[in-house]
């Protein structure tokens, strides 16, 4: 199996090689025949394949806990549960590699697959561009980071060494490969970008392919960051979902940058113009995934969960180096094609609000950068190391986003081209009083600092101009009876008519509920430490928490000591809820972990986390935080997830432009 | 390039400058090792510190009447000395002797008052192969048979 | 082991066979032209962003969006670009 699923990835690195040269050749020549063009596909569809059986097989020596090989050795044992072992392909960075190859070739693939459609001039190109991304990752799993390798030992290891019990947890087998899928997903558009800028061809159909397979990318993006979010809550203890870690920040950049993307997009296929910008969007969104998978397994920055230090980190930058020189190059080379058709015209436009809300997002993008990078820069700048952490990225980020949520509740409400500043006042009256309303209510209610009311004012603002908006889609509706009422019948022919803008307003409301939960979370949380004998209560918030008993257990590798405590509402003596948090000490490597205890609600979670028992085993310390709203941070998650698979679900072609509207206008004119 | 464009640009260029610069300033810290410490806090304080060090022993933690975990630190890749370091907190998962921390706070009196405590983990899970050498003297080694 | 080295040669078999066929073997499923392919694609490119700006100008209308002098202006503008447009594509032969 070994010789299998290495030979597997050798085949793979041959045909992605044949497909970015003879995507080169044929793209280049004038002979675009179908037969080669199939030939290509066929080839980009085998690469996912090859990689496909090398992965399994991979499993496979996992499975059957095959100790010579070394990286099965090292993540596995054989006590693990089926499953943790098969999660343990992606423990490390030998595997994590080979899934990450297998991914952007399936994405590829899935291209190929529908590549029968696409615009007939830059299928070659997107062929050869796709297998670019997959050949570098292949090549670096071929030869730097072989997760077939066989140990170097003189005899068989009779039993592996284990996976980290920190990464034995079912959202290991959710959250990386969802992140990868977001950073692999996110290839296509940039060789969609880069085949249009080869073969010269920036058609409508081009942007729209882009713009689609930027949404599949973006979405998976979205929900594997808010799963590691996820994760980092439930397991790590310290009672928050974001850090501003570099690990984390990798996986934001280009997040951003794919954001501002979507929207700018918009300008470029109703104007032609933001051509330029638009591909530098999309190639700056891949170059930052190729850069987090840099910064994550190069060890250049001090991080609490980056890989091991490993010496790949140069072909990452020779990698990063000829993405951007490339890119460069063609654009230069097109700069006739590339000219904006037109300009905008006036600051009061949806144009110059997408502009803005692209410029708000760059800035996010590039302060998270420096944030991430000053060690490195100071370093070299200044000789000496420093440092930035989360103040900074608070202080910097706290006010951009607030504008981005404020420009999130003009944009979709302002018109394209030009708007005038009466229309503008009568739009937006409604959603501006009523904000202001809010806030006062808000500092009568005891909430004075600065911005948690204007976040929680502006989240209402947002919600008023999406209301606002669908509102007046409902009184707009041609043709039907009672327009502008709620009716179901009226709200659904509105969704069925104008499916990707509405889907965007479900994107916009779960951003909405995450601003609010997020504020909440940093301005109301409330977290004490506190130390209880068993029959003493502790209050906090508006609970009450008694200590029962102590209950030990000695499992295979740790042996385990739980406090059960009962949670009350400190107006009544009926408990809500048992919790049960956990220590853990593992007896190989003498280290301890916590298991929390959570209860989740709509209003609040109580969140528990067992510090410690005394040497007499009479009394428990213990951390208790209180995180208001939090519940809903992970529901605006859902929501956002959502709206991106409404948006992203295909339309058929060419009913999009061929409706009644504008064949009316085609007639008329 | 129309007008509108460039003077957002511009005006996002300097208002983003700004921001970065002004909370740069105000929250930046030294990134130190244990050495480093040793050699530049002789004489005298260093506030806002970041260090990157090896747990060694003796760990203490007590949690009552308030939660501390003092323990030193020395560099990762070997060299001279150790520091002591205080924090009041909840011990991090995964903290042990020989694990690599990140400590931030502030060094005085010859300790560092740790405000922030980070085990560096789970991704950084890398044990020792047979027939490697080994790096050092205190990793947790497997037993080769 | 063997088997290992069995299953890779019918692997590299396989993806030779799958890969090189079609070159051999017309008629083949043709890729879909795309009519902005040809030499009126930006034209036609052109036309459809027109119609979509109009479609947009009247939605922004009724929505209320925009005042009805606004309205009228954009729509004048935007009406004679798309008849140049038109007039364009006629030039070259082709029907929009």
């Amino acid at each position: 199996m070994v010789e299998f699923g290495q030979f597997s990835l050798c085949i793979a690195w041959l045909l992605a090689l044949a497909v970015v040269i003879g995507g080169g050749v044929v793209g280049s020549g004038a002979r675009t025949t179908p037969a080669r063009l199939e030939s290509l596909r066929r080839g980009t569809i085998l690469v996912a394949l090859t990689l496909g059986t090398s992965l399994i097989a991979l499993g496979y020596l996992f499975v059957t806990n095959d100790y010579t090989v070394q990286y099965v050795w090292q993540y596995s044992n054989r006590d693990m549960p089926w499953i943790y072992k098969i999660t343990a392909i992606w423990g490390g960075m030998d595997g994590s590699m080979l899934l990450w190859c297998f991914l952007v070739a399936a994405f590829s693939a899935c291209v190929a697959l529908r590549s029968r459609v696409y615009p007939r001039a830059i299928v070659a190109w997107l062929f050869s561009f796709l297998s670019s991304s997959t050949l570098f990752f292949t090549t670096i799993t071929l030869f730097l980071t072989n997760p077939f390798r066989y140990l170097k030992s003189p005899v068989v290891m009779p039993d592996g060494n284990g996976l980290n019990p920190l990464l034995q947890n079912e959202y290991m087998a959710i959250h990386p490969p969802m992140l990868y899928l977001g950073f692999t997903g996110l290839a296509v558009p940039y060789a969609f970008c880069m085949a249009a800028l080869a073969s010269g061809q920036m058609s409508n159909d081009w942007i729209r392919l882009t713009r689609r397979w930027t949404l599949i990318g973006w979405t998976f993006l979205t929900a594997g960051i808010v799963l590691g979010g996820h994760w980092a809550y439930l397991e790590l203890g310290w009672g928050g979902f974001w850090a501003w870690d570099p690990v984390e920040n990798a996986s934001f950049l280009p997040w951003l940058s794919a954001t501002a993307f979507l929207h700018s997009v918009m300008v470029q296929e109703r104007k032609g113009m933001l051509k330029v910008w638009n591909i530098f969007l999309i190639v700056l969104t891949y170059a930052l995934t190729v850069f987090g998978t840099f910064l994550t397994r190069s060890g250049i920055v001090q991080s609490v969960h980056a890989f091991a230090s490993t010496d790949i980190g140069w072909t990452f930058l020779v990698y990063l180096s000829t993405i951007i020189i490339v890119a460069l190059g063609l654009s230069i080379y097109r700069r006739t094609e590339l000219k904006p058709e037109r300009a905008i015209e006036s600051f009061f436009s949806r144009e110059a609000v997408f502009l803005l809300n692209n410029l708000v997002l760059l800035s996010i993008c590039f302060a998270v950068l420096w944030g991430v990078m000053f060690p490195v820069f100071s370093e070299a700048v200044t000789g000496v190391k420093q440092t930035v952490g989360i103040p900074f990225f608070n202080a910097v980020n706290v006010p951009l986003f607030l504008a981005l949520i404020f420009l999130m509740g003009v944009g979709p409400s302002i018109a394209w081209k030009r708007s005038s500043l009466p229309q503008l006042l009568r739009s937006f009256a409604v959603p501006f009083v009523s904000a202001f309303v809010v806030a006062v209510a808000l500092v009568f209610a005891g909430v004075v600092e600065f911005y948690p009311v204007l976040a929680y004012s502006l989240s209402f603002f947002g919600l008023m101009t999406i209301l606002g908006e669908v509102q007046r889609g409902l009184s707009a509706q041609k043709g039907i009876t009672h327009a502008g009422t709620w009716s179901p019948a009226n709200l659904t022919t509105l969704w069925r008519r104008q499916r990707v803008k509405y889907g965007a307003h479900v994107i916009h409301f779960g951003v909405l509920i995450m601003t609010v939960a997020i504020t909440a979370s940093m301005a109301h949380k409330i977290e004490r430490e506190f130390t209880l004998a068993p029959g003493e209560r502790f209050s906090v918030g508006r609970f009450s928490l008694e200590l029962n008993e102590f209950h030990e257990e000695q499992l295979a590798n740790y042996e385990a000591i739980q406090a059960h405590v009962t949670l009350r509402a400190l107006t009544s003596e009926t408990p809500l809820e048992v919790l049960v948090p956990e220590m853990r000490f593992y007896r190989k490597n003498k280290e301890t972990t916590t298991e929390v205890a959570l209860r989740m609600g709509q209003r609040e979670d109580v969140y528990l986390v067992l510090a410690g028992v005394d040497e007499t085993g009479t009394k428990a310390s213990m951390k208790v935080f209180v995180n208001p709203f939090q519940v809903w941070l992970w529901y605006g998650a859902i929501i956002m997830v959502v709206g991106g698979i409404i948006v992203a679900i295909p339309v058929p072609r060419g009913a999009k432009v061929r409706d009644s509207v504008s064949d009316k206008v085609a007639q008329s004119v | 390039m129309g007008k509108v464009f460039i003077s957002l640009v511009v005006v996002f260029i300097v208002i983003g400058g700004a921001l970065v610069y002004r909370a740069t300033q105000s929250t930046s810290s030294l990134v130190l090792s244990p050495s480093e410490v040793l050699e530049k806090g002789s004489s005298r304080d260093l506030k806002r510190i970041r260090v990157g060090g090896r747990v060694v022993d003796p760990i203490q933690y007590q949690t009552e009447p308030q939660m501390i975990l003092s323990f030193s630190v020395k560099n990762p890749a070997g060299g001279e000395g150790v520091v002591p370091v205080v924090y009041r907190g909840l011990k991090p998962d995964m903290f042990a002797a020989g694990r690599d921390v990140l400590i931030d706070g502030d060094y005085l009196g010859g300790t560092i008052q740790a405000a922030k405590l980070q085990t560096q983990c789970p991704s950084k899970y890398e044990p020792v192969v047979p027939g490697a050498a080994p790096a050092e003297g205190d990793k947790p080694t497997m037993a080769m048979n | 082991m063997s088997f290992g080295i069995i299953a890779s040669l019918i692997l590299s078999l396989f993806a030779v066979w799958f890969v090189l066929s079609p070159l051999f073997e017309p008629p083949m499923p043709n890729f879909a032209a795309s009519p902005s392919d040809g030499p009126l694609g930006p034209l036609l490119d052109a036309k459809e962003r027109a119609l979509r700006a109009i479609k947009d100008l009247e939605m922004d209308f009724s929505m209320g969006k925009l005042s009805q002098e606004d309205f009228d202006q954009s729509r004048r503008t935007l009406a004679s670009e798309v008849a140049a447009i038109l007039a364009d594509i006629e030039r070259h032969g082709g029907e929009g």
